[in-house]
Parts: structure tokens; sequence; C-alpha cells
């Protein structure tokens, strides 16, 4: 029995370990990461990753030992102690200094994400509306200013310009929507009634799926969309094409 | 004792590894006939029984929907079943161009599956389930390698062809109909899918050969493009979402299903009403109808609606002239029902009962309440191109009170509107959305 | 308070069946009724979330027998808006309707009478007027199945405005209202219960029952109902906001402009509201309620933990303190569910920190529970062995949760798979496998029959096998970035290639859904045919063990003055390796 219960806990801490050493090469992780703010994302996912293992197999270590031993056919009591003062000074700081350790790593990545200082400057790149079950974008028109009669509409696409700092901006028409690129491991509430800025800078050009994030009505599983990045001449070729087409009469409708 | 729970852990762990590979499927069903049909037939069960079955054995059952051969189209060399290939096998409907489109699409759509066929070992080469046709066709070029039957050089030659070329049979695209439409377009295509109920405004019935947003003059059926601009963009405002993370050859898979949807559905409904007022149906009728339908659906070429003259810029006094056609009874008359001011509340569009409570005056043609767009909302189903505009303007929306204006003719005989006028309509419209100011500028924190 | 004494046996045949286990205001009957109606939720959730998981691993097919009954309109498949419903139940059947009244309901009305020495509760009509109340709400929830549009589908946080305007979602009509409804009603009965046990706990302690001689358990029932008191009137008001935004045309919740299915919400001229403001008001309570559903399970671990090594608690009060700590920065960590609405660098900096805090106290207890049995002389009895699996699992629990603290790696993860992994080892890992462990280990005490030992441990070793099957995948689907709630991951081809890791989770849910089956013929069997066990079948010091299994009317038949602590184990205690709390007079 008692080889049982330590094996348990031995065998599951084996699992979790193998497993996640695993994954990794199954595909059942990260996805590639194509954004600037996703190096130090990853980072400090690895980060608390290593150190929650550390403290996974210590712990895991001492209770199938304690059980192990402890559970063994014995004649004798075990000693009556009521603690150590020592030892629970000594845990409490060693772990509260990890923690404290933690939390202070990850600072200046939560202030690149949130700090308004860190906006690019400039205005939006981009809006974003979201609505039941559907993502629609505009850019800029020939004049240059978004919100005008001849913005370029776009739906389920996003179109950005890779290697520069793109800001969007993030509004619903009916529920609270999320805005979340795996591949850039950015998310972002779209909250009805707020207008929200998201910032972030694409690496290279290419194309990443847009999720929705947060529960939206019954079609929210199959609210999809994507982002495609493409370079600045390519970005900018882009908008002239989208404003030529725009001023279509329809001719090229008929074959 | 201390065996048993081992076992059983076991025994747990190789059940669930081996149940990995087990694949349930949908139950089989069959198209149901329409209330209207079941009313018509009602004296006569043998014959609806006898009309169910000719009706499955024209357009086949929904797991693997079908058009039965008709005989002018064999001897036309017609197959309505093969869209993909050109007259003389198939159908002819999709031009080179497109036809290159579909293969950078499926290039894109199948990257990985090519990738492991140029450089890889075949049988890292998978294809998911969902695409069980072109799964099928894979395997068994693979069991032919397999055999030594055929080499790798070649199998990798034509497996190349088979992922690049793919076009997905009506079963397929039924299959992806099931999962991605049926919610709420319903088995047959009547938008009465389970999920149809809590959506505002209602999932399109297909069965009426009805489609809102077309770039054609009426009365016609939807061109193949206008459907997969649905597809691809979705209706901006309703619950019709994109569905371009589909490949190109899926979209087009689902705009043929809904093609075979529409006419089967509306094969039934002219043949009850035939069989209502003749109590009987001829034993061609069936096919009959087909034909002519599906000629209908063809002939849309000389139908596209193209402005003369290309879009004016946008000037104050153009806003200012489209403002006054909104708003002038004898030429757009627009805000009879849209409102002086675009908000959708002109007072022909509404009724008011005697309770005082007021709703919607028109029924549209499927017989649903409908009320005017608010333009202020600068959300417009149809498209937000001008052209697109320009189009619900000169065509109208199929099924709705909404009239064509561009083909209207006033009292002298002479067209309400010319294609300025409409431009300066365009210009006026657009101008009313309202758009929040602070889209431009810095958003707020 | 001296207790009262009466006789054991006799009671039940002078009041009759209806009065002794319907109509009851005994302390333990309304315990066990709890424990029934709370146990028949749990197992309801359960299946909800059996048809969740067959969605998830073949998305839109037939599901057998079932779909026959329930889906005969989409060829026997589940629909998008029913599986909405199905995890929106999910959730809220057993946060609010299984694990709460398992633990403050159940546990704690049975135990903490019995464990300080009282009679009963301090006030037993009450008592039994929230389990009423409670069963009302229950029965209000259930409704919404069978209204038009069917259950509530906002999930179980019901963020507006999906939940609350009528045409934003299929349940968010009659269903949500009745949703509403409920909650509101169960928090009425859960504050009325918490208060009952703090005045018991405060009031009603035998003489000598010092603060700091106060059983593990009791201090984590205490605190779970001093966080209630502080926070559920919180989401209680909330949920009355709602209601008055679905009823009187307010708009809390509401925002100007919105256009929700062609409809725009119906507020009577009000405008102006913030979605914002329920989550808020939300997760104050239900954040809080993470604490409610794990403190008093960690109490009644501490007990198992210390009765079965032998060997008292280590560091009985840093455990205290853990305890109370836990409880407030519980209270203030609330934002770290809303990272990604739209939080600002400051205050998200702030949550992240308190979030961070309130690991310590939790690894700080693990640390003791480990010192408590190293070096015992340990039993390896079913309780223990779903006591030391509550230990193992929690630790996995809280170790993920240092990535959704941080609020970077939190951006990434929430709203993903790995916060359902994450939350379900602390609820089923942690909660459900001590609720496990404490009913083999009290039921002797409620029944005067001890559960088969021998099925104990089988469940208990199958359970944690199934349970890791089920969640460690869920991490990895997380980290890949597979949202929850989604009715179909296939349509991501970013989740296509989890489809294996899905069908393996399905599997295993099934079949730590059959497994639990075990337990349930344990129950039956022992009811009828359980060793029959006298007063203290495990040696173990705490009050309990002085009454009578099952203890009568009133409890004790004798009188007690406690002298020592609950924990006096091992070899310095006395002649046997233990030493009752209570000395008998």
């Amino acid at each position: 029995m008692r080889h049982l219960a330590a094996a348990a806990i031995v065998l599951l801490s084996a699992a979790v370990i193998v497993f996640f050493a695993l994954s990794p090469g199954q595909g059942w992780w990260l996805p590639p990461a194509a954004s600037t703010i996703a190096q130090p994302i990853d980072a400090l996912f690895d980060g608390i990753l290593i150190t929650a293992t550390v403290g996974f197999v210590v712990v895991m270590a001492l209770l199938a030992w304690a059980v192990w031993r402890g559970a063994r056919p014995r004649a004798d009591r075990a000693r009556t102690v009521h603690g150590h003062l020592g030892l629970e000074l000594g845990w409490t700081a060693a772990i509260g200094a990890v923690l404290v350790t933690v939390a202070l790593a990850q600072l200046p990545t939560w202030a690149a994400l949130r700090d308004p200082a860190a906006m690019p400057a400039g205005g939006a790149t981009a809006t974003v509306l979201a609505q039941q079950f559907a993502w629609r974008f505009g850019h800029a028109g020939d004049d240059g200013v978004l919100g005008t009669a001849d913005d370029i509409e776009t739906a389920s696409e996003l179109v950005l310009p890779a290697g520069e700092p793109v800001l969007l901006t993030l509004r619903s028409r009916d529920v609270i929507h999320s805005f979340f690129v795996p591949a850039l491991r950015v998310k972002q509430d779209v909250v009805p009634g707020r207008a929200i800025p998201l910032w972030f800078t694409i690496k290279e050009p290419g194309t990443y799926e847009l999720v929705c994030a947060e529960l939206c009505g019954l079609g929210h599983h199959a609210m999809a969309g994507r982002v495609r990045a493409l370079s600045r001449d390519e970005y900018d070729a882009w908008l002239a094409l989208q404003s030529r087409a725009r001023l279509s009469t329809g001719s090229e409708d008929r074959r | 004792m201390a065996r048993a729970p081992r076992i059983l852990a076991g025994s747990f762990a190789v059940l669930a590894v081996a149940g990995c590979g087990f694949e349930p499927g949908p139950a089989p069903t069959h198209y149901a006939l329409t209330a209207e049909t079941q009313t018509a037939f009602a004296e006569e069960p043998s014959l609806l029984f006898h009309f169910e079955v000719q009706m499955e054995e024209a357009f086949g059952p929904p797991g693997a929907p079908r058009y039965a051969p008709i005989k002018a189209w064999v001897e036309d060399g017609l197959d309505p079943n093969r869209p993909d290939l050109p007259f003389g096998s198939g159908s002819g409907e999709i031009d080179v161009a497109e036809t290159g489109r579909l293969r950078a699409s499926n290039r894109e759509f199948f990257a990985r599956q090519l990738e492991a066929l140029a450089s890889g070992d075949l049988d890292d080469v998978d294809v998911h389930p969902r695409h069980a046709g072109l799964r099928a066709a894979w395997r068994s070029l693979l069991d032919e390698v397999h055999a030594g039957r055929t080499g790798i050089d070649d199998a990798r030659a034509r497996g190349r062809e088979l992922f690049e070329g793919w076009y997905p049979s009506l079963a397929e695209s039924a299959e992806r109909y099931r999962v991605e439409c049926l919610h709420c377009h319903g088995v047959e295509g009547g938008g009465d899918g389970p999920s149809a109920q809590f959506l505002e405004p209602r999932p399109r019935d297909f069965r009426h050969g009805v489609f809102k947003y077309t770039a054609l003059t009426q009365p016609s059926r939807p061109r193949r493009e206008d459907l997969l601009r649905t597809l691809t963009d979705g209706l901006n405002g309703t619950s019709m979402p994109s569905f371009a993370r589909l490949a190109l050859a899926e979209r087009h898979g689902l705009a043929d299903l809904v093609r075979l949807l529409a006419i089967r559905g509306e094969v039934e409904r002219r043949l009850a009403a035939t069989f209502a007022d003749e109590g009987e149906l001829a034993d061609d009728a069936i096919a009959e109808e087909t034909a002519d339908l599906f000629e209908r659906w063809r002939a849309t070429e000389d139908k596209v609606v193209v402005a003369d003259s290309p879009l004016p810029p946008v000037t104050p006094e153009l806003i200012a002239r489209g403002a006054a056609l909104f708003r002038d009874a004898t030429k757009g008359n627009c805000s009879s029902c849209h409102g002086e001011n675009g908000a959708g509340d002109g007072v022909a569009a509404w009724k008011v009962g005697l309770d005082g409570v007021r709703s919607a005056a028109y029924l549209d043609a499927w017989g649903r309440p409908i009320l005017p767009r608010d333009l202020r909302d600068g959300i417009l189903r149809g498209g937000s191109r001008p052209i697109d505009v320009y189009r619900r303007i000169w065509s109208g929306i199929p099924g709705t009170p909404m009239p064509a204006l561009g083909t209207a003719k006033g009292p002298d005989g002479q067209p309400v509107l010319s294609t300025a006028d409409v431009w300066a309509l365009v210009h006026f419209v657009q101008s009313l959305a309202q758009r929040a100011p602070e889209l431009s500028g810095k958003a707020e924190r | 308070m001296s207790p009262t004494t009466h006789s054991a046996a006799g009671a039940a045949h002078q009041r009759g069946w209806l009065r002794t286990w319907v109509f009851s205001t005994d302390h333990k009957v309304v315990g066990i009724q709890y424990l029934v109606a709370s146990a028949s939720m749990l197992l309801f959730g359960g299946l909800l979330a059996m048809a969740m998981r067959w969605q998830l691993a073949w998305p839109w097919t037939e599901m057998p027998i079932l779909g026959k009954l329930l889906f005969p309109a989409t060829g026997r498949v589940i629909s998008p808006a029913f599986y909405t419903s199905l995890f929106t139940m999910h959730g809220t059947a057993m946060v609010f309707f299984a694990i709460l009244p398992l633990l403050t309901g159940a546990f704690g009305n049975f135990l903490i009478p019995l464990l300080v020495g009282a009679p009963d509760m301090a006030f037993p009509r009450l008592n039994a007027a929230s389990f009423w109340i409670l069963l009302l709400a229950m029965g209000l929830f259930l409704a919404g199945f069978f209204v038009e549009g069917g259950a509530a589908s906002a999930g179980w946080t019901s963020y507006p405005p999906l939940a609350t305007l009528p045409s934003a979602a299929p349940g968010s009509g009659a269903g949500q209202t009745l949703w509403l409804l409920a909650i509101v009603v169960s928090g009425v009965a859960s504050i009325l219960n918490a208060l009952n046990a703090v005045v018991t706990v405060v009031k009603m302690r035998v003489p000598g029952l010092t603060w700091m001689r106060l059983p593990l358990t009791v201090w984590g029932l205490f605190v779970a109902a001093v966080l209630q008191l502080a926070a559920l009137p919180v989401l209680t008001a909330g949920g009355v906001l709602q209601l008055a935004d679905r009823w009187i045309g307010s708009a809390f919740y509401t925002p100007m402009g919105l256009m929700v299915n062609q409809f725009a919400p119906d507020t009577a001229g009000a405008t102006g509201g913030v979605p914002l403001l329920w989550q808020h008001l939300f997760w104050f309570y239900s954040h809080p309620a993470v604490y409610v559903m794990v403190l008093p399970a960690m109490g009644m671990v501490s007990d198992i933990l210390s009765v079965n090594a032998r060997k008292p608690v280590f560091g009985y009060r840093p455990m205290v303190w853990a305890i109370a700590a836990i409880a407030g920065l519980g209270l203030i960590v609330w934002g770290h569910h809303m990272f990604t609405s739209g939080m600002g660098l400051e205050i998200g900096r702030a949550f992240m920190i308190s979030t961070m805090m309130i690991a310590l106290p939790s690894a700080v207890k693990t640390f003791n529970w480990v010192a408590t049995i190293w070096g015992g002389r340990i039993r390896l009895t079913a309780a223990m062995c779903f006591a030391l699996g509550f230990v193992a699992l929690f630790v996995i629990g809280g170790l993920s949760g240092i990535w959704l603290a941080a609020t970077p790696v939190d951006v990434y993860l929430h709203d993903t798979m790995l916060v359902v992994a994450h939350f379900h080892y602390i609820v089923f890992g942690g909660t459900v496998m001590a609720v496990f462990g404490a009913l083999h280990h009290w039921f002797p005490k409620m029944t005067g029959r001890a559960l088969s030992e021998t099925l104990g441990r089988v469940h208990c070793f199958g359970t944690f096998v199934a349970l890791n099957c089920v969640f460690l995948p869920m991490h990895q689907l997380g980290i890949a970035g597979m949202i929850r709630r989604t009715a179909d991951p296939n349509v991501y081809a970013l989740y296509q290639h989890l489809e294996p890791l899905n069908r393996f989770v399905t599997w295993s849910a099934f079949a730590l859904g059959a497994w639990q089956l075990l337990f349930l013929v344990n129950v039956v069997w022992s009811l009828r045919s359980g060793i029959r066990v006298g007063r203290n079948p495990w040696q173990a010091s705490t009050l309990e063990w002085e009454a009578p299994s099952p203890p009568g009317h009133g409890n004790f038949d004798r009188d007690l003055v406690v002298e020592c602590g609950p924990y006096e184990y091992g070899d310095a205690v006395g002649t046997n390796d233990w030493r009752p709390q209570a000395k008998r007079t």
C-alpha cells in the first residue's frame, strides 16, 4: 500500500515533467512568436516554468519520501513535534524572495504592454470593430484620416505593416469580445462603450490567426479572423490598391 | 488487494489510448418537405411519399446531395455536379483566373502537406478527416505506393496535383455545410436551424431562390461571385460571419451547395403549387423545373450593374444634391421610408396599431416584418464601397420593399434618376454614417 | 455554555421520519440534507461536463443515445446555443450549488458544532431555513432548462451586456432571469448560513476551547464564513442590479449606442452604464469564493493528515496565520481576472503584486503539511490517501497560478484552457479530493458505520490517475493558445493539431465520471453493511469523537472541558500515542 501511495506521487511528478518536456516537440506549446513583445513574455513564461518545476520537484520528492518512510510497518511512535520557528521563517523568506523576484521581473513587460508612454505616437493605424460574430477593420483612405467616408473597410482580415509599431483602436458594437492573436501574444477585451488602444510590433510579414477569446454568444467559436502583416512597401501598395478598388464602377464584375 | 487498483488504473490507461481512434459521425437524415408541401398533398399521402422519394432521387439526401443527370444536360455535356471542370465534362463555370486563385488558396491551405510531400516521407502527409474525399484519395494513392504500383516521384507529382487542384465534391461540401451552416440555415436551407430563432435578422431561407445582396439587376438569381462575397466577407450587421478562414475551394463548394438547396427548395415550392392547382404532377416535372431553374442561375452574364461614369469626388454641393434627391418624392423618395435624415423612421415604413404600438408596415418575401435601415449606423450589409451602395439603389433589394430606382421610370417615361443622381445619393448616404470622432486621433486612455 | 446532554438514541423514534429527516433543525440533519442536495448537483454538473467534452473531442457529431432524446432537430448533434448553456450551467452548478454548499453547508453544519463542543448551531431554525432557501435557489436554477430560449448561456461569470440583453444570447431571456434569481436567493441562503457559522464559533465553544485550540477545520470554515459575510453581499447586490436592468429598464451595465441583433437595448431612457462594473462586483465575491471553496478543505486535510500521521500539525500558529492571510489577501486580488479588460498600468501592478503574495501563505501551508507527515507513523486510510492526493494536486494547481498572476503571461493565457486546468486542479484536485477524504473520515460519525476502506482506496487511486489525465493536458491546450468556451476548436488552424489531446482528455473525463460510481456503490453498501464503529474509530483527539456515532440530538452525552490543543499525537502525550482534547467531567 505504501509503495503504491509513494509510487503514485512519484509517477505523477514524473508524468508531469515528461509530458511537459515532450509537449513542445508535439507542437502542444506556445505558437511561434511573431511580435517583439512575445520574446520577453515567453522568457517570463519559461522562467516561471523553471522556477515552478524546481518547487514542484522539491515538494513532491519530500512528500513521496515522507509517505514511503512514514507508512512502513513500525512499532515506535511518531515524535511529537509542534513546529519549528526557524524552519517556518526560513521557507517563508525563501518563497517570498522567489515571488518578489518574479513580481519584479515582469514589471517592464507589463509597462511595455500598458504604459501610455509606450503607446506609439501619431494616431491609430487601423480601427477594429467587433460584433456578433465578426471582425471589421478600417484603414485610412486617400485622405489619410481614419473615420471618414473614404475609409477602407475589410472584413475578418486585418492588414498591418510589419516591422514597425502599430496602434489599433478597438470598439465593440454589441457585447464584449476579445482581440487575441496567439502568435503575437496580445489579447485585449473589446468592451462596448469604450475605445480601447492596443499596440504591438509585428516582426515578420506573415498571416496570423485572430481569435475571439471572450464569450460573445452562440457563434463565439466561429468568430475567427486573421492578421496579415506586410512589409511597409507592400502595405502602402495594398492601401493604394484598395483605395483604387473603392472607386470601382463595377465593370470588373462583367466578364 | 493491492493489485486491483494497479490493474484497474492500467486498463484504464490502455482503454484511453486505444479509444483515441474512435470516430463518431452524424446521424443519417433526409431533406424534409415544407409544411406548404405537406398541406398541398394532404389529401394524397401516397403521392406525397412518392414525391418525397422522387425529390431525393433528384437531389440526394443531406449526406450526399447531387443533381440527378437530366437528359438535356447529358446531351449538352453539362454536369452541374462538377462546377470546377470545363464544359463537356463539368459545368464550365469557373474561369482560368479563378482556377488560378483556387490553386493558390489550396497551396496556402495545404502548405504543410505540400511541404511534407516535397521533402519528407510520404507517410508524414496527413489529411484531416474533415476533408474526407481528399483524405480518401490521398490514402488510396499512398496504398498504391506501398503496394509498389506507383513510384515515389510519380506519387509526389500526383499528390501535389491532388492537393493543389482540390475542389470539394457536393458531398464534401454538404459535410462542411452541416458543420458550419446548418445550425442557422437548417438542413434544407430553410433558414430554420436550431439557432435561427435567436437571431435577428433571421438566417436566409434559400428555398425561395431570392438573395438580397447581388451585383445584378432584378429579377435574377445571384451569381457565384455574389454568394462568394457573402461567404467571404459575411454580412455586416448580421449574424452571418465571414468564412474567409475556409479555403477558397471550400467557399466555392458551399456556394455550389447553396445553389443546390435553393434549386431544390424552389422546385419543391413550384411543384407543390402546381399540385395544389392541378391535383397531379407530370412524370418529368422535377427534371423540367430543375433544368429551368438551373438555366436561370446561369443566365446572369448581362445583368451586372455597372455605373456609366466614375464616382465623382465628394463635395458639399454633391451631398446637398443627394439630400435633395433623397427627400424628393418624385425622385429618390427615399425619405418616405428611411426618414428625412436617414434614421429609418419614414412614415411609410411604419404603421400604428389601435393600441398605439408602432410596428413594421411591410413584410419581406419570407413573411417577416421588415424595417428600413437606419443609415446613421454606417453599417451597410451589401458592402460599403460606393459601387455597392450604387447597386442597392439601382436595383433595389430583392425580397424587400426597397425598389429598383435605376430602372424606374417617371410618369413622363423618363428614368427618375441618372447615374450622376445615384452617385449623389451614394455620397449623401455615406455622409449620414455617424462615425466616432476619436477614431482618427489618439484613442482614449 | 455547558453542552446539553441527551440520550443518543430515541430522538428519531419519538419525532417520526418526516420531522427527523426533512423538517429538522438539528445541525447534523441539515448538514446531511446539504450534503445530499449538493452532491446531486455535483453529479449533475459532472454530466454537463461530459457533454461538453463530447463536443470538444468530436465537434458536431452525433451523441450516442442521448443525442436522439435531446437534439432531434440537429441530427442528434449539440447545437451551439445549447453548448453555451452547457458550460454556463456546469460552472454555476459546480461553484454555487455543489462545492460551496458542500463545504460551508454540509461540512460547516455537520462539523462546526461537534468540533467546538456545542449542542447545535447558534440559530437552528435559521440554519434549516438557509437550507430550504438554497433548495429554492437550486429549483430556480434548474428551471432555466425548461424556459424559452433555454438555460442561461452567458458563462457562469454572466458578463453584461451578453447576459443582460435578451437579444444578445439565447439564454439571456428568461433563462438568465432565473439564473440571477437563483444566484441572489442562494446568496441570501449563504449569508444566513455564514452568519450562523460565525456566531456558533464565536459564542458556543466549550470551556477551555480557546481560539488557539480550535482544530484547523474550524478555522477554515470560520474564516470562509467571514469571507462570505464580507464579500457575498456585493455579488448579491450586483445580481439585484442586473435584475433591475432587466426588469425596470435601468442601465447599470449597459453603455450607450449598442445594437445587438438589430435591437437597441430597451433601457427606458437610462444610459451610460459600464459593463466592467459587473466584472468588479462579480469577482469581488467570486474570487474570494475560491478561497471559501478551498480554506475549509485545507482545514479538513490538515486534520486528516495529523490524525493519520499520528503527529501534531506542524506549525499550528503559522497555519492559522496563513488561513487569515489568504482570506485577507483574497479580498484584494479580484482584479487579476480583468488584466485583459483594459486595466491600466498601475492598478494592474497592484493586483499582480497582491496575487503573487497570496501564493506565499499557500506555499507555507504546503510545506507545513509535508512537515506534518514527515516522520509520522502514517496509516494509509482512504481518507489519508485522499488528503495526500489533495496536497499533491494542490501544488500543481498553485504553481500554474503563478503564470496567471504574472500580468504579461496572463495576457496570453487569460481565457485559455490553461485557466480551466488551473482552477480544476484547485477545485477538483483540491477541494473535491478533500471532500472525499473528509467523507471517509467523518462518515462513521455521520452514520455510525464506516465506509469500505478498500473501495475507498481503489476509488481514490483511480480518481487520482483519471483526474490528472483529464486536467494535465489542458495545460498544454492552453499554452498552445486554445481558448475556453469554444464549441469547436477546429475552426482555427492553430488548434487543429490539438485534436488528439482533446480526445484523450475526453476519454479520461468519461473514465473519471464512471469511476465516481464506485463511491456511490461504497456509500450505498456501507450505509447498510459497513462496519459498525464506536465513538472514535480513528483514535483522534478532537471533540467530535467524544460524542456517540452518530450523535443524538444535542450531540454530547457528557460534559466536556478542553484542556489542550487539537493535535496531541506522538510519543510525548501519554500512554497511547494520542490524548483527547477534552477532559471528561
